[in-house]
């Protein structure tokens, strides 16, 4: 027999006929036995007169061996073979499936395999085969947007307009943002390819519990073995004040199936900047190409603009979007404007020689103005804007308004240095007066002293640079920042020239122009713009939805994620999900639409077994009740309590009843005491549920005789007309409950309540403190002692070895509620200790002296410390 | 020798002409072979059968005084003889005594061969049918059919005609071997000195009318001794009665309490007062009686009467 002819024999449907054939013939062979034995003919019983039973009542019967023995095999290959649906063919929408929502992945991956034309025309032909039955809308993952249908070319003009979105989407989010905005969807149609990156962390199954999830698959199989080539980073390798910028570009491939090389070009504003060569060998992911092209190349003036790096692949590559790839513009200069008159012919002589050459030295580009290069004082000269800092040599300009800016000026960090003429800090403080920082113009008299000017700047904040901390006249300058950040302002203090008192010297000036510039700029590379701050602009973004939706942070428009961020690796891996772990694929063929894939929820729910099972047992147990019925006559009262029981177990049953609950004795009506916080923390602590709310008592009855513990600030309650402890409290302390007196203010009236439990034991203790190694103390936590209140300590009350009754010196449920009382003894005590008291109290009321057992003993003296 | 008194024979053994009867033995050593009706004579017989030694007792009248004188013994003469009756032997054969059948009793299992009630009722009629041709008697065998009605009737001639009945039977079946001989024949039961009813009177409520014409009935009430107990039903099978009413009890339910018990014995009392009422006998037999007591009663109630 050949495979197909055994796979025919053996299909599904094949053995589900004989199992059904199987089933009947084993009720008809059972049905005819039974009644052939079950009949006889005796005509005497025509002489009979007492009532005629027409029909034989049920009996329990044992079975014929073979025809049951068929009929179980039968069913259990019915049931076998039900979970296990092979072939599910998708035929008409079933009546109650109204809304359909189809969710388009228009993520960088799938322009893999089909592109926008494509898509667009699967759409419309999924729309216009389920839409005339229901209600269908999509959506795409560029948002949570919803759409409906108007006309065929509609849809696909809108796909062709969206175009795909070069940030990566995540399937699973995008469907929850759109589900929440329709509300209930019968049936979900994720048009897709088998992205790993796309359907990562999509928990489709959860939605399988209210409706269907079909995949359509757009997978191309041919772009499986074709290689995708990216790059994965671009780095900047220059140092500050190299001449030529050096890139390192590395280069990956997801598939690794053939070497795979090519070219890749620089490009900025659309000027090419240079070009290499690169080849991935086979076995190889990736690998690393150097770049470089001169400094020059890269225009000042070209600001905001991204290098686009742009690879080519020899042989071509699976998807397209990812070979253009943006960084920011790196390794070009800052520019240092520096503002002052020449002070000599020579270069030596020049005040300023050694700063620019110090900044030069140091990686700025600087340029240098005679004076402040603005004509009108109230505008920033894109000079000033584009540099990263202003150095202004003060005292050698006459006019203030040449060099000093003003407080409407939008200012880049400056420093003000100055001359070796004594004017200089003089013009520096008239220049302050310009800005709020309480430097009025009288205290720029003309002869001001450099000691004088630090006086001043320390007194209106300026905080020291250089120097011991408060010794002003150390400080080689001072920085002073506006409120606003409106102007920060380095003020030197002494000019720029070998002094033997600071320590300058001509070689000593490129490392505190360095140390000045790094302190100004907040940054240690030097010369070159903030990397980080940059990099941010161009990002790889896994999931386009979770952006729009305000989740992530970093990039600004969604016109810069759709177009200009770069497509995450995820995405340019192309790895496959198995079929598997996917929804049902999805295919139409004419009329009707095909599933290919098992589903997973008719054979994975567990729920429809379950409840059959519960019905047969509940069955089985109504039957069994029924027969002892029957049979056992003089058995009845019996048979009603059994069923009582088993009602009770299947009705009475309650969560709340699995809970601790604090009850409450002597209360009326509950006064509204809530413990939210000490049934979260008793949780938290041990393995035991406690209640919240507690359970209110207003006197001991039978009700009270159930619980296993009884909070009380009113012992009396539990006393008789004499003033002594009822008979069945008697009992029910005796018998294993725990009376908690809280807040116990007289000890005489105990006693005398407490008085019968003395008669009867063999060991009558009357009311004692705790003493220090009691199974109170180490019940849970370790105690070292318990809090007492005006000199009023614990006690006990113990019946045959067994703590019966405790009353604590304050009221510890007072200080355990939510709102704690604000009483003295309560709230001498911190909360921490008063949980641990009640902990230990719980445990004890529970599980009495179970600690007591030597073996754990060890572990005790190990957290007790004792040797 | 082997008898019926050593050992427990029952009904179901029964053949005719074995076991013999005590009556029959005394027959058959006499050489006169008149029948079994007792008649009264006219004048006193001084034939030595009738004669006998003097009883105290007996009339004075009776002795033979001429006899005395010559031997000087007080002999009576009697003044009565024996004379050929004519008996009548009903067999009902309505379906009811057609049970147990056996295919139903294999089925229904435990319950091993049981004869059906007709064979009981036939092996009697054969035996007395035999009997009282040996004594001398004109016999006939008649049929009730399933309209109560005598239609047919055979005449047996002598006792070996009885006995090659008998083998017939034991090859063809005795409802059938019986049916196959007989002739239709116009019954009149009210000439016969006695008439045997061999019957379980399942079919009516109501007993034969045609008793009342009898000069004498003795009835044969044939029991199975299935239906007697109901140790043997089993609880969970219904039982059933395909006639009028149809009733269908369960198991269970005959099997608890008295009232099986109770509604045979009614029954069979019923039956009993009806026929003694009329001067007849009766005793009710299945097949476990034990041939004793069916002789005990020939001899003590049936025959003595």
């Amino acid at each position: 027999m050949n495979f197909q002819a055994f796979q025919s024999m053996f299909s599904p449907s094949m053995i589900s006929i004989a199992a059904g054939v199987l089933v009947v013939g084993g009720l008809v062979i059972w049905w005819i036995v039974r009644k052939r034995l079950r009949d006889f003919w005796l005509p005497i019983v025509r002489i009979l007169d007492f009532p005629v039973s027409r029909l034989p009542r049920i009996v329990l019967k044992k079975p014929p061996l073979i025809p049951f023995l068929m009929f179980l095999l039968a069913a259990l290959a019915v049931f076998i073979w039900t979970l296990k649906p092979r072939l599910r063919v998708f035929s008409d929408f079933e009546p109650g499936m109204s809304q359909v929502h189809i969710y388009v992945d228009m993520s960088p991956s799938v322009s893999a395999h089909a592109n926008l034309e494509q898509l667009g025309k699967k759409l419309v032909s999924l729309l216009e085969q389920v839409g005339s039955k229901s209600r269908v809308t999509f959506g795409t993952s560029h948002g949570p947007d919803i759409y409906e249908m108007t006309g065929a070319s509609s849809a696909s003009d809108l796909i062709a307009g969206m175009g795909f979105h070069r940030g990566g989407g995540k399937i699973g989010p995008g469907v929850r943002s759109q589900i929440a905005r329709i509300g209930e969807v019968d049936q979900l149609f994720v048009l897709s390819d088998r992205d790993q990156h796309s359907w990562g962390g999509f928990q489709w199954q959860y939605l399988l519990v209210d409706s269907d999830v079909r995949h359509v698959d757009l997978s191309e199989s041919q772009i499986a073995t074709t290689p995708n080539a990216f790059i994965q980073d671009a780095r900047f390798t220059s140092s500050p004040g190299a001449l030529t910028m050096d890139w390192e570009i590395e280069i990956s491939e997801g598939a690794f199936v053939r070497p795979v090389s090519g070219t890749v070009k620089a490009s900025l504003a659309g000027n090419s900047l240079a070009s290499a060569t690169w080849e991935i060998p086979q076995g190889r992911r990736s690998v690393l190409v150097s770049v470089s092209w001169p400094a020059t190349l890269v225009p000042r003036d070209v600001v905001g603009e991204p290098i686009e790096w742009t690879i080519e692949v020899e042989g071509g590559d699976a998807l397209s979007m990812d070979n253009k790839f943006r960084s920011p513009v790196l390794g070009r200069r800052d520019r240092v404007v520096v503002v002052g008159e020449p002070t000599g012919e020579l270069r030596l002589e020049d005040a300023l020689m050694p700063l620019e050459t110090a900044l030069q030295v140091s990686g700025f580009e600087v340029e240098r103005f005679d004076r402040w290069p603005s004509k009108q004082k109230n505008e920033v000269p894109d000079v000033i804007a584009a540099s990263r800092f202003l150095a202004v040599l003060t005292g050698t300009i006459s006019s203030l308004d040449l060099w000093c800016p003003t407080a409407s000026d939008k200012l880049v960090p400056t420093w003000f240095i100055p001359d070796v003429s004594q004017s200089s800090f003089s013009a520096m403080c008239q220049c302050l007066t310009r800005f709020s920082v309480g430097v009025s113009a009288d205290m720029c008299s003309a002869g001001l002293t450099r000691e004088q000017w630090l006086a001043t700047l320390v007194n209106i904040g300026a905080k020291q640079i250089g120097g011991d901390i408060g010794y002003a006249n150390q400080a080689i300058a001072m920085r002073l920042k506006g409120l606003q950040s409106n102007f920060d302002f380095t003020l030197l203090t002494v000019p720029l020239r070998p002094i033997a008192k600071f320590g300058l010297t001509w070689g000593s000036f490129p490392v505190l122009v360095r140390q000045l510039a790094a302190f100004t700029t907040g940054q240690e590379s030097m010369g070159t713009s903030d990397a980080q701050g940059l990099r941010g602009l161009w990002p790889r973004i896994p999931d386009v939805s979770a952006l729009l939706t305000g989740e992530a942070d970093g990039v600004a428009s969604r016109t810069q994620i759709l177009r200009e961020t770069n497509v995450p690796a995820g995405e340019s891996m192309m790895a496959l999900v198995a079929a598997s772990d996917l929804p049902p694929s999805w295919s139409s063929i004419g009329d009707v639409g095909r599933v290919k894939a098992p589903s997973k929820r008719d054979s994975e729910d567990p729920f429809p077994w379950i409840r059959l099972l519960v019905a047969l047992v509940t069955l089985a147990i109504l039957i069994e009740l029924l027969w002892l019925w029957r049979r056992q006559k003089q058995r009845r009262v019996e048979t009603v309590i059994y069923l009582v029981l088993c009602g009770a177990l299947l009705f009475s049953a309650h969560e709340s009843q699995a809970q601790v609950r604090l009850q409450w004795l002597g209360v009326k009506a509950g006064p509204g005491a809530e413990f939210q916080t000490l049934a979260r923390e008793v949780s938290s602590r041990t393995s035991l549920e406690f209640s919240p709310q507690a359970e209110y008592v207003a006197s001991f009855d039978d009700t009270a005789a159930q619980f296993p513990w009884l909070w009380t600030s009113n012992p009396s309650a539990l006393a008789g007309r004499d003033g002594k402890i009822a008979g069945m409290a008697t009992l029910w302390l005796k018998r294993g409950g725990i009376l908690i007196v809280d807040n116990n203010q007289g000890e005489k009236g105990l006693e005398t309540i407490f008085e019968p439990l003395m008669q009867g034991t063999v060991r009558p203790t009357g009311w004692m403190s705790i003493p220090p190694d009691h199974e109170l103390m180490r019940s849970f936590y370790l105690l070292n002692s318990l809090p007492t209140c005006r000199g009023r300590p614990w006690k006990i009350f113990s019946f045959d070895g067994r703590v019966v009754a405790i009353s604590t010196p304050y009221s510890l449920l007072a200080s355990l509620q939510d709102q704690p009382a604000r009483w003295s003894c309560e709230s001498n005590v911190a909360y921490e200790q008063q949980v641990r008291i009640f902990v230990n109290l719980l445990m004890m009321a529970f599980t009495t002296d179970y600690k007591r057992d030597q073996i754990h003993l060890p572990e005790i003296l190990k957290r007790l410390r004792v040797p | 020798m082997e008898s019926h008194l050593s050992r427990k024979y029952t009904l179901a053994e029964l053949e005719p002409g074995w076991p013999e009867n005590l009556g029959t033995s005394r027959v058959k050593s006499s050489p006169r072979m008149h029948g079994s009706l007792i008649m009264s004579l006219r004048r006193v017989s001084r034939s030595p059968e009738n004669s006998r030694l003097y009883v105290h007792g007996d009339p004075v009248s009776l002795i033979d005084w001429k006899a005395y004188a010559r031997t000087d013994e007080l002999i009576i003469r009697e003044h009565r003889d024996e004379a050929a009756a004519k008996i009548s032997i009903v067999i009902d054969a309505s379906e009811s005594l057609l049970w147990p059948d056996p295919k139903a009793l294999d089925e229904h299992g435990g319950l091993g061969q049981v004869p059906q009630k007709v064979e009981i009722a036939c092996r009697v009629a054969l035996y007395l049918a035999h009997a009282h041709l040996t004594m001398g008697d004109f016999v006939t065998i008649a049929f009730l059919d399933r309209d109560g009605d005598v239609t047919r009737s055979w005449i047996p001639r002598s006792p070996a005609d009885l006995i090659g009945m008998y083998e017939m039977c034991m090859r063809q079946g005795f409802v059938e071997a019986l049916e196959s001989l007989m002739s239709i024949a116009k019954w009149v039961p009210t000439q016969d000195d006695c008439v045997w009813w061999l019957s379980d009177f399942l079919r009516d409520e109501r007993l034969p009318s045609i008793w009342t014409t009898l000069k004498r009935v003795a009835v044969l009430h044939v029991f199975s001794h299935l239906e007697l107990s109901t140790e043997w039903m089993d609880g969970s099978t219904s039982y059933r009665d395909e006639s009028r009413g149809r009733k269908i009890y369960l198991g269970d339910q005959l099997k608890s309490g008295q009232q099986w018990a109770e509604a045979i014995d009614s029954w069979r009392s019923f039956v009993k007062q009806t026929v003694t009422r009329r001067g007849g006998s009766y005793l009710a037999i299945n097949n476990t009686t034990n041939v004793g007591d069916f002789f005990h009663w020939l001899t003590t109630e049936a025959l003595e009467s």
